[in-house]
């Protein structure tokens, strides 16, 4: 039963796809290019080029796809995460630029400021720069939640505003008191030991991408497989049951929060260890509406959207590619990619229509399954 | 006979997933009533929104006065005379009852509305009908019963001969189903109208019905003279085998051991007005206390009170022996206390999640579904479902079905099992069998005279008097918030319960309204409600209490003063209404004396607010008068006053 409903899921969804290609196909034509060598340049761009004449363009294709891949498969968690437990964490970004600029700061001074750590072994720094990042995180996401809890009003408003609020504290420390001396409005640059390692050059990939496959394993596991993630689904899906049935739904709300705001505190950190090296205004944090999105095409399943944020991955890495070599403006693979996510949010009521068809068709099978 | 006025021809409706009708082919003749019965997903209601054009017929065709279509719409519905009274009314509350009859057809005037004509047509309509009710009383202020009365005049309004009731009974007390059927009675008679009217409860059908068609599973499986049946053979054709509703088997006698005690309970309703105003009772280990009333008289929040769910404004509950003011329900439930909501949809489960997840709930961090509290089992815990749902006889396409797609039998079942599967020494059950089949209901009932065979306390609360007498070793009736009276359910008979469900016997006659007045206060030296506590107290049981009985003359007694000036109110005329109703709000808060005096005015306030929170004044004069008499009795009413 919930594997035919699985199944007829990944239909339609695929049919959205493949619907949503077809318009870009038109687009394409439309604007005078020529579909085939467009897809094809965007399969190429993202999945890695058999002809290109260098290593470098062969495989940092690849690796951007990895790349993007990892952050939205961690920003849809995150947004998964708290939704599961019944809020709605919109403020992903403020948190995330929290979480860079603790990573930045502490990367590039902790061992100035605090002596005593400077023997520290780089794993250790490393591992005090994340918790300090994931603690920003929480904080940050602590106050929606808590306002939410306590006095009811909305985190949508919340989360939203304090992106603001983020945004423009991190601007003025990084115009301020945190300005590394030049041109720029940007932070000191961490230590040159605490940079990751980066993969197939001169993509974004990076040893972060290991700590964001663990990072989703225990979220996946904590949603899936523990008490824990059970409770917090049974609050977001019920409150009222849950609290009715003993279980703590305020807290249990809030700590769905907590997750989510720690996630996106480790994701900023991640950006900066990985390969921005420094915390600067022009970090870009708009992935995570991709993510959201993402998220919410799943339904906010942990699986759906590990394996959505490849396919979104490739549609994003194929993009730069297709614009290079098929000479289709970037606007317009934006608008395709628009178009692409409108169908498969759309997919829901595809679904319905289907069922319906279907009932039409087989009324017995129905009758019959039902009794 | 004639020609059939409305006919089903081969009807099916298919909705994703349910075939709710199937091939119903089906007559119905002028002037009769016919009654419609099945359990639950049955499709009587399916059927009837077809022919108000409501759902759209899948296949076959429809026939109404000689005309024959496919389907209809709501609009050419209206236009053909037919009219149909929803289970759950569609009125407007901030509305009057004027108002609410012409809306959609108002006299106008230009683009205004002529509110005083709206007037005129409904007190028309209500003389003509003999169906009482106060054209210019916001909606809101009425009573269940009153609305529903409200809803027939305004189908009647339009023109209607040719009435569909879906489940009319449902929220009326006995009294008031008897004058439905009068009204009904008399517009067949009178007006030779037609009534369709969707049913569980056979008894009515017999009552009140010509002819009866059974539906099951969306077909129609019969149709019958009411004359040329009984109550067993329509249960049976129901749910297509034999229901014998048998006398439970109750074993051994009430414990003495109080497992619920509720002293001078006072909690709010959602809209922050006092809805129990200084209950108090008891519940002993293997008794059933039943509890009826009329929804709406504190029920709800009793319930909600004692579990946790609503905060306990005065006076106190105490749960074997623990007070559990200021207690989560968690906490609550670890007192050994298990609640099976009256809300099921929206407090007793979650509907998105699946029948494993909504049994295991309360036990994900026991030992055998989880490894060391934090990792889920659960293999074990599906299996653990299936017991559950084995010896429930939940019935769905798997374990993994989402709860809210389920029947509403077996929602409950649902809830049932997993609230009976704590094993706790006492329960608060409400509306088990709510919107429950036959089948399903003789089952829960079983289970719960199980429970109590057990040893556990069991509170229950229901809106189903057969239900009430059929389980309770005791019965209290509550009114407004207040406990009205107890009985035997061995020798009351269901008139005497009724009447205190009312707060008053309605047959006797209005008197002056004075003197009325202060019956009501005076004499009540042994109040009755506060009182029932304090005597229930002696180990004497439940069953053939005298003092019960005792207790419930006085209450009748008492009702019997207090209606009067209920029904009063209505037949005064509207024009003194709103100077009282100013009045009373500008001296809510003045002193009390003066209240007193006014009382007569304000008995004529319009406003449901004004009367409540009159009423607990009145109350608080009430106790200060019987504090006058016998201070040491009602020191725990002050404290649930100033709460």
């Amino acid at each position: 039963m919930k594997w035919r409903e699985r199944g007829i899921y990944m239909l339609s969804l695929l049919i959205s796809i493949l619907l949503g290609l077809g318009v870009g196909a038109l687009l394409m034509l439309a604007t005078g290019h020529d579909p085939i060598a467009g897809y094809r340049a965007m399969i190429e761009g993202a999945l890695g080029d058999k002809w290109a004449p260098d290593t470098i363009l062969r495989n940092s294709g690849l690796g951007n796809t990895l790349y993007r891949a990892s952050l939205l498969m961690i920003t849809g968690l995150a947004t998964a995460v708290a939704s599961d437990a019944g809020l709605f964490n919109v403020g992903g970004q403020g948190q995330m630029l929290l979480g860079a600029l603790v990573a930045a700061f502490l990367g590039a001074q902790m061992t100035t400021l605090l002596p005593f750590t400077a023997g520290w072994p780089v794993w250790l720094i490393t591992a005090v720069c994340l918790i300090a990042a994931v603690l920003a995180g929480m904080i940050f996401a602590l106050i929606p939640a808590l306002m939410k809890i306590k006095l009811n009003i909305s985190e949508v408003v919340t989360t939203i505003l304090l992106n603001s609020v983020a945004l423009y504290f991190c601007t003025y420390m990084a115009n301020g008191p945190l300005k590394a001396p030049g041109k720029g409005s940007q932070t000191a640059v961490i230590l040159g030991d605490l940079n990751f390692t980066r993969f197939f050059t001169p993509s974004n990939l990076s040893q972060a991408v290991f700590i964001v496959a663990g990072i989703t394993l225990l979220v996946w596991y904590i949603m899936n497989r523990s008490s824990w993630g059970y409770e917090m689904r049974m609050t977001g899906q019920n409150s009222r049951f849950a609290k009715f049935s003993g279980l703590k739904d305020g807290k249990l709300a809030v700590a769905g929060m907590l997750i989510s705001g720690a996630m996106c505190g480790a994701v900023g950190m991640l950006e900066v260890f990985g390969w921005k090296h420094r915390y600067g205004v022009d970090l870009s944090t708009d992935f995570y509406w991709d993510g959201m999105l993402v998220a919410m095409i799943m339904r906010y399943k942990p699986l759906g959207i590990i394996l959505m944020s490849f396919f979104f991955g490739i549609l994003k890495a194929g993009a730069i590619k297709i614009q290079s070599s098929a000479g289709i403006p970037i606007e317009i693979i934006q608008v395709i990619q628009s178009i692409i996510i409108f169908f498969m949010a759309a997919e829901q009521g595809l679904i319905q229509r289907f069922q319906v068809w279907r009932a039409r068709r087989h009324p017995r099978r129905e009758e019959v399954k039902r009794a | 006979m004639a020609e059939p006025i409305v006919s089903f021809s081969h009807i099916s409706m298919q909705f994703p997933g349910v075939l709710a009708n199937d091939d119903v082919s089906l007559d119905i003749m002028p002037g009769e009533v016919f009654a419609l019965v099945g359990e639950n997903g049955a499709g009587k209601s399916t059927l009837m929104n077809i022919l108000f054009g409501i759902n759209t017929p899948s296949s076959g065709t429809l026939t109404v006065r000689g005309q024959t279509m496919k389907s209809l719409t709501s609009a050419q519905a209206i236009g053909m005379g037919i009219g149909m009274v929803h289970q759950h009314f569609m009125l407007v509350p901030s509305f009057s009852v004027a108002q609410n009859i012409v809306l959609g057809d108002e006299p106008r005037w230009g683009p205004f509305c002529r509110l005083r004509k709206a007037v005129s047509i409904t007190e028309q309509l209500v003389a003509e009908y003999g169906l009482q009710v106060p054209a210019a009383e916001p909606v809101r202020n009425l009573s269940v019963g009153q609305q529903q009365r409200v809803e027939i005049l305004k189908t009647l309004h339009r023109g209607a001969d040719i009435l569909i009731l879906d489940e009319p009974t449902a929220v009326l007390t006995p009294q008031e189903t008897d004058e439905l059927f009068e009204v009904i009675r008399r517009v067949v008679r009178e007006r030779g109208m037609t009534v369709i009217i969707i049913t569980h409860k056979l008894g009515e059908v017999m009552a009140i019905s010509d002819r009866v068609g059974v539906m099951r599973r969306g077909r129609l499986e019969g149709v019958y003279q009411t004359s040329e049946v009984n109550e067993r053979i329509l249960a049976s054709l129901m749910v297509g085998r034999d229901v014998l509703l048998e006398p439970l088997t109750r074993k051994r006698a009430a414990a003495d051991e109080i497992a619920i005690s509720v002293r001078d309970l006072w909690a709010e309703n959602n809209r922050g007005l006092p809805a129990v105003r200084g209950m108090s009772l008891d519940v002993r280990r293997g008794e059933i206390v039943g509890i009826a009333g009329v929804e709406g008289n504190g029920q709800s929040e009793l319930a909600e009170a004692i579990t946790g769910m609503r905060p306990i404004l005065g006076g106190d509950v105490t749960v074997f022996g623990r007070s559990v003011r200021g207690m989560r329900p968690g906490e609550i439930r670890s007192l050994g206390l298990s609640h099976v909501p009256e809300d099921r949809l929206s407090t007793g489960v979650s509907p998105q999640a699946d029948i494993t997840d909504n049994l295991i709930i309360g036990k994900e961090r026991r030992k055998p579904y989880a490894l060391l509290g934090i990792h889920r089992r659960k293999r074990r815990a599906k299996q653990y479902a299936a017991g559950l749902a084995e010896s429930f006889d939940i019935r769905s396409g798997g374990l993994d079905t989402a709860v809210g797609s389920l029947s509403g039998g077996n929602m409950q079942k649902v809830v049932l099992a997993r609230e009976f599967s704590f094993d706790t020494g006492a329960l608060v059950i409400a509306q088990p069998t709510r919107g429950v089949d036959i089948g399903a209901m003789d089952f829960i009932h079983q289970h719960i005279m199980d429970k109590r065979n057990e040893g556990c306390a069991i509170l229950l609360i229901s809106a189903d008097l057969d239900e009430l007498f059929r389980l309770s070793d005791r019965m209290l009736t509550i009114y407004e918030g207040q406990v009205t009276g107890e009985f035997d359910p061995a020798t009351a008979t269901r008139e005497e319960v009724g009447s205190c469900m009312m707060g008053a016997v309605r047959e006797t006659k209005p008197e002056a309204p004075e003197p009325v007045w202060e019956n009501g206060t005076e004499p009540r030296s042994v109040p009755a409600p506060d009182d029932t506590p304090e005597e229930s107290d002696q180990p004497e049981g439940g069953e053939g209490d005298p003092c019960g009985k005792k207790k419930h003359k006085k209450s009748k007694k008492d009702r019997k003063h207090k209606k009067p000036d209920k029904d009063k109110k209505h037949k005064k005329s509207e024009k003194d209404e709103k100077p009282g109703k100013k009045k009373d709000k500008k001296h809510k808060k003045s002193d009390k004396d003066k209240k007193h005096k006014k009382s007569d005015k304000d008995k004529k306030s319009g406003k449901k607010k004004d009367k409540k929170h009159k009423k607990s004044d009145r109350e608080k004069n009430r106790r200060k008068s019987d504090k006058d008499k016998k201070p040491g009795k009602t020191g725990n009413g002050e404290r649930g006053d100033e709460a």
